[in-house]
């Protein structure tokens, strides 16, 4: 069974009413990495997945979640 | 949006571009080369300083620090180890394949060496630039 790491990103950035590129700006990536996040291309890293938690006020379980099924 | 963020976005987008038509260049010119018979010391410079200009360039080490942090970020350093994973495997089968012709065509390793280095560059080249083209327009 293959492990996939699920997220919330877009509906918190949307919530906030921020584009992908303000949110890049304020955790210091591209706009590509953002999108390559939302659209789960891509898995970020601890560093990262915190800095994003943080600034969208959630907790990082609660961002990113493990999707065993 | 960011006047950083912005700027990273569209030299990434460049830098795609760029290490695309390298890898196309640097193939045709190469074959090229080899159906007059074979890359010389010159032609060898000449993909060696192009590739080189190049990768300083695509660091970024000319920019600003915040420039180059977001240019070079994680998302485009997994695409770097992608791609140069992917070269790697590429000279393996490439050799492999060099090997096995030498019971059916005569040819030197000189001949050999061109053949798996630029299919190495170019695949790194050309994967760096296909991956990152395609996230920053998913």
């Amino acid at each position: 069974m293959r492990e996939r790491l699920l997220n919330g990103l877009r509906d918190e950035r949307e919530r906030l009413g921020l584009t992908q590129g303000e949110l890049a700006e304020q955790v210091g990536v591209s706009r590509k990495t953002i999108n390559t996040i939302e659209n789960l291309v891509f898995a970020p890293s601890a560093l990262l997945a915190i800095k994003l938690a943080k600034y969208t006020g959630k907790k990082v379980e609660d961002l990113f979640w493990i999707d065993d099924g | 949006m960011n006047n950083t963020v912005n700027r990273a976005d569209r030299l990434s987008n460049t830098r795609a571009i760029a290490a695309v038509v390298l890898a196309a260049v640097m193939m045709a010119t190469q074959g090229q080369r080899m159906d007059d018979g074979g890359g010389g010391p010159l032609s060898w410079a000449i993909t060696g300083i192009t590739t080189i200009v190049f990768l300083v360039w695509a660091s970024g080490v000319f920019r600003g620090t915040a420039l180059r942090t977001v240019l070079n970020d994680e998302s485009s350093d997994a695409n770097r180890k992608r791609s140069l994973t992917l070269a790697f495997w590429t000279m393996m089968v490439t050799a492999i394949v060099c090997y096995a012709l030498t019971y059916i065509k005569d040819y030197g390793p000189r001949d050999a060496i061109q053949v798996i280095v630029i299919v190495g560059i170019s695949t790194a080249l050309l994967s760096f630039g296909v991956m990152e083209r395609r996230q920053a327009h998913s």
